[in-house]
């Protein structure tokens, strides 16, 4: 991983929202082949918004999705634990969340409160839209949908504001899943809190991020929400 | 100091320590923070607000609630502000509307004294005849009715939406809608509490109860105090619910917020409204509810009158004329519409300030100042009948009458969602039948009939404890209220404490009229017994004939009386009746709220702002956004002629990531796709593409597009940019019939894909690829392959939309900016340039290939366009072949036929239609200039014996003018298709 002096538009991957997180001070860390947003420059602010209200690009972390018949066992042939139902999420030992979005399809995504695995086998098992095995195709949720993380106890009111689904934490739990419309457009929602804060994946159809990135950002303006980068996000975990 | 302004002890709204100054009708005047405008006005001595709708009579503060039409104002552009509610600002100028002149001198005034001229249905009789009366009366009608005026040229306010969750939602914060959100709460219920107000507590922040006013003001802190920081409750204040729709949807508006609430069940505290007695002129500046007074004297510190009469049913007037003493008013005499005299806490305390009592007599008439605009005093007499005055009325001077004769629940909400109100004549009063009510919903305090503040605080815990239970909150026993009995005996409620406030008829008919029952519309007692004369004889009906009900109070002050006046013209008993239907919204909505914030959900490419850098002109399609062409506007046309040419003659780019795109895999994966498409691809090899084209069950086209074989159980495919949903929802909808061993994902947005296209596209492509042989050997015409552009993964097409050679090189979306990067860069010693939407669609053109959707209808197969070639004839089965192997023996009517136009022949356009002699034959259906023919042509519909090559037809321009044209061979340019396999 290199620090200073990175620039996204020097990676061939680049985050559908890079441009909107583009600031003088903004630094970056290479992840996955492309460059994440690490601090917009500010760490005492983004310290504070992190638990209040803040809003994080996930983009170019690793995900993928697994779906059809043989899923189910395909999986438990990796030796992975599976989530105990439709809209659900497990957290597993090796440092990944698996939702399950219906009955025989499943998201794979980093697991940031774990030491951090971007190479996770359940990721890296070929190209995206090769069959994985027999009744299990691969999804290619990495390049087909954006993902967001929204932390912090606003998160809630202020989703209020562009979906109708009751995301208060003692309603929505940590690890429930909603595949919902935010801001008109379809969405998958997780919540996966970093230790103590609360925080909300937000997965959309890629082509649609930089709609969703500005319907999020003016919809935290009302509760003082704040852009941060990925190391505000890993600070909580430990 | 204002000249009505009480000492700081009244006014606990107000923020007297920020004086604020402001505008109405033309005059400045002073307020403080915290006043409305009407308080400001009154506290300034000003009566008069607004004038009545017909009759263009003076009309001052009624319920000082907002709940009525008397204080409509207009400020700037916002037009039937109520001026009652609306705080003032500094420096806001008011106006008064629907006024003719000034609201001082209303010319409009004038239809006052020829009101006998007008009676009820006056409309309806007088405008239609003669013939074409109408026409004039129109303008003349219109320029009369309506209240403020809205601009057009406003701009409009930001507004948005929110949704709420509750597990019971409390409407009203008043005693019971407290003791109910307390009780709730504490059974673990979530909580939301909407109250309208500016503070909780209802009627315990302006109304008496009882002698010692200290107590009502250390209840209300009590009951708040144990709301407010309650963990369970959220209190969403300055909030109105407009409506209770199906499943607890409640609508509030706060500020400039729609907030949308669902609740598990509902508590409804909502109140009650006073009801004006009815009398000859108590529409008069100075005639005022007891709780308007009330309000005026708690809340905003304004004193409602120097001497004043309180006319009564109820031990509210008392505490009315209580009040009103103790703020300096002098109150003479208190009117007990009730027989006999009432010994109570409350008269015995008005005794003791030597006010005079007259048990059994009601305000007969009002007296009017000069022009009607305030009040000089009242006539009084004894009751003697129902509605019948003994006859010896006497004059009492004041410039003040308060009205307390009785209250109808707040129910409207109730009735949204299916509640029922009924009149009960023995109670006299509305009342909601409560097997009415929805399942999860339960009403407390007075808009359950319970007038007793004990008994009304009792009732909310009850209310509370059931919705908790409703909620699915196993409530203990409700807590005690403040100081009172615990659970059992709330559970034992007793709402019969004190009598019910109103009285069954306090209607007093006189022989010049003017004794109104709608203020908003100017109904008289004569104008409800007219409808009823006139065979309108229903509620509904004489709603409808008369107006009543209808104005901005919605009948808040006149759906009672009406009902009591309407049925005893009809002679039908009032028992069990209700009143007209009650609709959402319960308070008016301004339509920007219901608008909210505009969510315009927008698709971008990866290569979307580099399309921007390059000065491109974005088009929309559907949610995307495309470049339409590379060029400032003025030189659109030059420059798409331009992009074309590059094509046809060196390399373009085009961003074509917008195509729909669908993976097909698993065992049946080709004969699934044989059954989508018309074509056959069982035996299509590895490798390879083919066209697709989709019909539905009647053989219509609904789609085209390329099908890519990868693997024998995997294809690839596209579709149009508009159609991948419907392509993509048909194939779930099938195959959940037909359940093949196949899965479908629609992976559009996954992958971006450009058009590397003309003569020089191999050139760049060799350079940037290491394991695709980009030459005709390696990679003929219709071949697939996949490998790297620029290292990244690609799988690349050779198609060739535009007739040229091309690449169709699609890439995972993160990618997608890169390769357009690094095929620009490499492309520039080749002087390669972009190309949009409309350079492809003119390529396309001159190839004569058909973009479905625009050379296609809904009604379109594919023998009419030339695609019979695109169909299996062999197979047994795909979608509509049924349908087109029928059509097929029918013969065609029309058909798409190529044409080219004279060069100096005027341009059609896209939809003139073809013509055969002067019958429509069809439309052109695309149409352009081509730079590389020097000709204009198209694609067009003409009838089956027009498609002759050679043959002309003729099209009908926009302005009617004919223009020949003449059916060309197919396609314009490269017949023999050598160029895209080159």
């Amino acid at each position: 991983m290199t620090r200073a002096g990175i620039n996204p538009q020097a990676f061939e991957r680049r985050s559908p929202v890079y441009r909107s997180l583009t600031g003088k001070d903004t630094e970056y860390v290479a992840v996955n082949g492309g460059a994440v947003v690490s601090s917009t420059g500010s760490p005492a602010t983004e310290k504070e918004a992190v638990t209040r209200l803040a809003l994080c690009d996930l983009s170019l972390l690793p995900r993928m999705g697994f779906k059809g018949s043989g899923t189910v066992a395909w999986l438990t042939s990796q030796g992975v634990s599976l989530p105990p139902g439709v809209n659900t999420t497990v957290r597993t030992n090796d440092g990944i969340l698996i939702s399950q979005l219906g009955m025989t399809e499943f998201l794979i995504l980093p697991d940031l409160n774990h030491a951090g695995d971007p190479g996770h086998r359940l990721m890296n098992t070929g190209e995206n839209n090769e069959t994985a095995a027999a009744g299990t195709y691969r999804l290619p949720r990495q390049d087909s949908h954006c993902c967001f993380a929204v932390t912090g106890s606003f998160a809630a009111g202020m989703f209020a504001k562009l979906c109708a689904i009751d995301l208060r934490s003692h309603k929505f739990l940590n690890l429930d899943v909603a595949q919902t419309s935010v801001a008109r457009v379809n969405s998958i929602i997780i919540r996966s809190d970093l230790a103590e804060t609360v925080c909300y994946l937000i997965l959309t159809d890629t082509t649609f991020a930089e709609y969703l990135w500005h319907c999020l950002v003016a919809a935290m303006a009302e509760y003082g929400g704040e852009v941060i980068g990925l190391n505000s996000l890993i600070r909580l975990k430990t | 100091m204002n000249a009505m302004r009480l000492a700081e002890t009244y006014g606990a709204w107000l923020d007297r320590s920020q004086p604020l100054t402001f505008r109405f009708d033309g005059r400045e005047y002073t307020g403080c923070k915290g006043d409305t405008i009407a308080s400001a006005l009154m506290a300034n001595g000003v009566k008069v607000i607004s004038r009545s709708f017909k009759y263009h009579r003076p009309r001052g503060v009624l319920s000082m609630a907002g709940q009525d039409g008397n204080t409509l104002v207009q400020i700037g552009a916002e037009p039937n502000v109520r001026a009652d509610l609306r705080l003032i600002d500094d420096g806001m100028i008011v106006t008064a509307q629907n006024v003719f002149g000034s609201l001082e001198n209303d010319y409009g005034r004038i239809l006052d004294i020829f009101s006998r001229f007008l009676p009820v249905g006056f409309y309806y009789k007088t405008f239609y005849k003669p013939r074409g009366a109408w026409k004039f009366w129109e303008p003349v009608i219109r320029r009369m009715a309506g209240l403020g005026k809205i601009d057009v040229q406003a701009s409009p306010e930001r507004t948005d939406k929110q949704y709420r969750f509750a597990d019971v939602a409390v409407i009203g914060g008043g005693p019971a809608g407290l003791a109910a959100a307390f009780q709730a709460a504490e059974a673990g219920a979530d909580v939301i509490l909407i109250d309208e107000n500016r503070r909780l507590g209802g009627s315990l922040n302006y109304a008496r109860h009882q002698p010692d006013y200290e107590q009502v003001v250390a209840l209300r802190e009590t009951l708040v105090r144990q709301v407010q920081p309650h963990p369970n409750v959220s209190i969403l204040g300055n909030a109105t619910c407009t409506g209770w729709f199906d499943d607890n949807w409640l609508a509030a508006l706060v500020e400039n917020r729609l907030v949308k609430l669902r609740a598990k069940s509902v508590v409804a505290a909502t109140g009650s409204f006073e009801q004006p007695a009815v009398f000859r002129n108590n529409d008069l500046p100075g005639v005022m509810l007891g709780s308007a007074a009330q309000r005026l004297i708690r809340l905003y510190g304004v004193k409602p009158g120097r001497k004043a009469v309180v006319l009564t049913a109820n031990d509210d007037g008392y505490g009315v004329a209580l009040d009103l003493v103790e703020a300096g008013t002098q109150v003479d005499v208190v009117v007990d519409m009730r027989a006999d005299e009432i010994r109570t806490e409350l008269v015995a305390a008005v005794k003791g300030k030597g006010v005079r009592i007259l048990p059994g007599h009601m305000v007969y008439e009002a007296g009017p100042g000069a022009g009607l605009r305030s009040l000089k005093g009242v006539y009084i007499d004894a009751i003697a009948d129902q509605g019948k005055i003994a006859g010896r009325p006497s004059f009492i001077e004041c410039d003040l009458l308060c009205m307390s004769v009785g209250y109808t629940p707040a129910a409207q909400l109730l009735c949204h969602a299916g509640a029922r109100l009924e009149y009960d004549e023995t109670d006299a009063m509305l009342k909601v039948n409560e097997e009415t009510l929805g399942e999860n919903a339960v009403i407390a305090g007075s808009v359950n009939a319970v007038f007793d503040l004990d008994a009304a605080i009792k009732d909310g815990a009850r209310a509370g404890h059931v919705a908790a239970g409703l909620a699915g909150y196993a409530a203990s026993d409700p807590a005690p209220a403040p100081g009172k009995a615990k659970m059992p005996d709330m559970l034992e409620m007793n709402t019969g404490e004190r009598e019910p406030p109103h009285h069954p008829w306090p209607i007093f008919s006189h022989p010049k009229g003017k004794e109104f029952v709608d203020f908003d519309e100017d109904l008289q007692i004569k104008d409800i017994q007219q409808s009823v004369a006139e065979g309108y004889d229903d509620l509904e009906l004489v709603k409808r004939y008369s107006t009543v009900v209808m104005g901005p109070s919605q009948g808040r002050q006149s759906a009672l009386n009406n009902l009591r006046i309407a049925t005893q013209a009809a002679k039908r008993p009032s028992h069990g009746l209700s009143i007209t239907t009650q609709r959402p919204p319960f308070y008016p909505e301004p339509i920007r709220l219901l608008a909210g914030q505009s969510f315009q959900p927008m698709r971008r490419t990866a290569m979307h702002h580099r399309h921007l850098e390059l000065d491109a002109q974005m088009t929309s399609a559907g949610h995307w956004q495309r470049p339409a062409c590379y060029a400032p506007p003025e030189k659109r046309r030059q420059f798409i002629e331009q992009e074309a040419l590059a094509v046809r003659n060196n390399v373009g780019l085009i961003d074509v990531s917008t195509l729909g795109k669908l993976e097909i895999r698993g065992p049946d994966a080709a004969e699934f796709m044989n059954r989508m498409y018309t074509f056959a691809y069982t035996k299509q090899p590895v490798s390879r593409s083919r066209y697709v084209l989709m019909t539905d069950e009647t053989g219509a086209i609904i789609d085209d597009g390329v099908a890519c074989r990868m693997g024998p159980e995997h294809f690839y495919v596209t579709t149009t940019t508009g159609g991948i949903d419907t392509v993509y929802r048909s194939m779930l909808r099938w195959n959940a019939q037909w359940r093949l061993n196949v899965d479908i994902a629609n992976v559009t947005s996954a992958f971006a894909a450009v058009n590397l296209a003309g003569p020089k596209s191999r050139e760049i492509l060799q350079s940037l690829t290491d394991d695709v042989d980009p030459s005709q050997a390696g990679f003929a015409y219709m071949e697939v392959r996949t490998g790297h552009v620029a290292t990244i993964p690609a799988r690349l097409l050779r198609v060739g939309f535009t007739g040229e050679l091309g690449y169709e090189i699609h890439v995972p979306s993160s990618q997608g900016e890169a390769l357009w990067d690094a095929l620009m860069s490499v492309g520039k010693t080749l002087e390669i340039r972009p190309f949009g939407v409309e350079a492809q669609r003119l390529l396309r053109l001159e190839k004569g290939h058909i973009i479905v959707g625009q050379d296609t209808d809904g009604l379109t197969i594919p023998q009419e366009v030339n695609l019979t070639w695109a169909i299996a004839g062999k197979k047994p089965f795909f979608i509509g072949k049924r349908a087109i192997d029928v059509l097929s023996t029918q013969g065609l009517y029309r058909q798409l036929v190529g044409f080219t136009l004279a060069n100096d022949a005027p341009m059609p356009e896209e939809y003139n239609l073809t013509l055969q002699g002067e019958e429509i034959a069809g439309r052109v259906t695309s149409i352009a200039y081509s730079r590389s023919l020097e000709q204009s042509i198209g694609l067009a519909y003409v009838l089956s014996d027009q498609t002759a090559a050679g043959s002309t037809f003729k099209i009908k321009l926009s302005n009617g003018q004919r223009v020949d044209a003449q059916v060309a061979q197919l396609p314009f340019y490269d017949p023999e298709g050598q160029r895209q396999e080159l």
